[in-house]
């Protein structure tokens, strides 16, 4: 759209008029402004995670590889932002300084059990083998869907322990979570 | 003042204001107004296990339920809106009966569908017995040819969770099966693999033979593509169902036989001279499912027939999976009468030939001809 739009309301004239003014004058204050308003807007293009709500702001940081934002939301207040922190860092390259919370997010039982099979998916990615006897003390505490996804980053770990654990969710009373550890546990 | 002054003192004062606004609005830009109705979403399903569950389940049921046709910027947040009602686990009439509404959309994008039905699943699996009915109901009436791919996943997932944990009567797990087969037929990706998980578990020997006879009168008395693939589909769920089970059914034989009968006849009368493929799929599936002496018998006079089809690929097959039931005396007969051209013109393709002249583990041994011609061995 080109700035010269014409705007409808007062309030749109005046902003046409102060951009214009602005973008005239060659006082300093009007050049202070400019440079302002430019770092005001990069700001805002090279750092978005900063201040985005959390939804795109753990999207931006996954794609920037932006770990301290990824962290902060891990352990933060919500728990929807603290399982796709987790499920972000799953997809980035492991990050041995997070291994601590992400365990210690898997063991604590009063996490929610999507958050805790989301960092157990990180640490499957990451192939930490301490993820193996974390899961099998969370897996009774999980409902079935939160099962699922803790027997898949079992899968994502290997290995003879992960295996065993897998074993052990043969006979699962959920279908989807038996035959999913079935063929995984092959 | 002078004008001149006053001019310059509201000049100074629009600056001070620009400078203020600029910042608050950088805060307050587009990537923040544009991310949170997602985050508001989302923030539905932080309610769980409170009082504000129930409130927060329908206010995310009527954001889920605002209209996200494909490519609308609403569709984010109607999918996470769907998540948050999963996640609560809030089950009710109206909440129900609004994700059916949505799955069953087809104006609405994909992932907005397949998310309402990862919710329904999720209630499923908590809802009483009467409520779980409902949601299994409002789902299998949705398994209609035609769906794409996302949402048939999500659908049959969230059957799974709903359907399996209770009771049906084997009139229901037929209709489910059926209607799973409906679906996953009309489908031009590979079926969801939920879809074989579910069936897996709809599928007793009498369902199964039911099923494949249903399908098998619908598809000759009323024939259409949609027809044709429900039989293959339903033949190929037969063979499967059965080669899964051999050893089950073979270990209480005596119990077993009068249903093992019934399934292999229910799958025999698929074949069919005028559908060539389905023809093979079956005579082929038949070596290595009736290889067992007592499977053999019940099945080689039936596949005998196919010996002598005038399609010398059907032929080929055919005797293949006679060598295979090589057990059976009357099987063993059968092909030895087709190749030496006893009552019949005899197999005159090389390809059949070389076959079975190749079917021998290693070149010392008498090749299955050589066998069945009694030729003795080379000292």
């Amino acid at each position: 759209m080109s700035p010269a739009a014409p705007s409808t309301g007062p309030a749109g004239r005046a902003a046409v008029g102060w951009a214009r003014a602005l973008r005239r004058s060659a006082a300093p204050t009007a050049r202070a402004l400019r440079g302002w308003a430019a770092l005001c807007w990069t700001a805002l293009c090279w750092a978005p995670e900063a201040e985005a709500g959390p939804y795109k702001a753990i999207a931006a940081a996954e794609a920037r590889g932006k770990i301290s934002v990824l962290e902060h939301h891990l352990l933060g207040t919500r728990a929807w932002a603290r399982e796709a922190a987790a499920a972000a860092l799953s997809r980035l390259p492991p990050q041995p300084a997070l291994v601590p919370a992400l365990l210690d997010c898997v063991s604590r039982e009063a996490e929610r059990g999507y958050v805790r099979a989301a960092c157990a998916g990180a640490l499957g990615s990451w192939r930490v083998p301490e993820l193996a006897p974390a899961a099998a003390a969370a897996l009774p505490q999980l409902d079935a869907e939160a099962r699922y996804w803790m027997a898949e980053a079992l899968h994502r770990l290997g290995g003879a322990a992960a295996t065993a654990e897998l074993r052990g969710l043969h006979d699962d009373p959920d279908l989807y979570v038996a035959r999913a550890a079935r063929e995984w546990a092959q | 003042m002078s004008p001149s002054r006053q001019n310059t003192v509201l000049h100074g004062k629009r600056c001070l204001a620009l400078a203020l606004a600029l910042p608050a609005l950088a805060l307050l830009g587009p990537t923040r107004a544009a991310a949170a109705p997602v985050d508001k979403a989302l923030d539905y399903g932080e309610a769980a296990g409170t009082r504000g569950a129930a409130s927060a389940a329908a206010s995310a049921a009527a954001m889920g339920s605002r209209r996200a046709p494909p490519g609308s910027r609403a569709v984010p947040a109607a999918a996470a809106a769907w998540i948050s009602v999963g996640r609560l686990g809030v089950v009710s009439p109206e909440l129900i009966a609004a994700a059916v509404a949505v799955v069953g959309e087809p104006a609405a994008a994909p992932v907005v569908r397949a998310r309402a039905a990862w919710a329904l699943g999720e209630l499923g699996r908590v809802a009483s017995p009467a409520e779980a009915a409902e949601i299994s109901a409002g789902l299998q009436g949705l398994m209609v040819p035609g769906l794409e791919l996302e949402t048939a996943a999500a659908l049959v997932e969230a059957f799974g969770k709903a359907y399996a944990p209770h009771a049906h009567s084997t009139d229901e797990d037929i209709a489910a099966a059926r209607a799973l087969t409906r679906l996953t037929a009309s489908m031009k990706q590979s079926p969801p693999p939920a879809a074989a998980v579910v069936l897996d578990r709809l599928l007793s020997p009498e369902v199964t033979v039911r099923l494949l006879r249903e399908v098998v009168a619908e598809a000759r008395t009323r024939p259409s593509p949609q027809a044709q693939a429900e039989l293959y589909l339903a033949t190929l769920t037969t063979i499967r169902w059965m080669a899964a089970r051999q050893s089950q059914l073979l270990a209480s034989w005596s119990e077993q036989q009068t249903l093992t009968r019934a399934a292999f006849d229910a799958l025999l009368s698929t074949l069919d001279p005028r559908d060539r493929e389905l023809s093979l799929l079956l005579v082929w599936s038949m070596g290595y499912i009736a290889s067992e002496p007592l499977f053999a018998e019940l099945v080689g006079g039936r596949l005998s027939s196919q010996l002598s089809s005038p399609d010398p690929t059907v032929r080929l097959v055919a005797s293949w999976s006679h060598y295979a039931l090589r057990s059976g005396l009357a099987e063993r007969e059968a092909l030895r009468a087709h190749l030496l051209g006893l009552g019949s013109p005899g197999e005159a393709d090389p390809r059949v030939l070389e076959l079975m002249g190749a079917l021998r583990g290693s070149a010392a041994e008498l090749d299955p001809v050589q066998r069945l011609l009694g030729v003795e061995p080379a000292p």
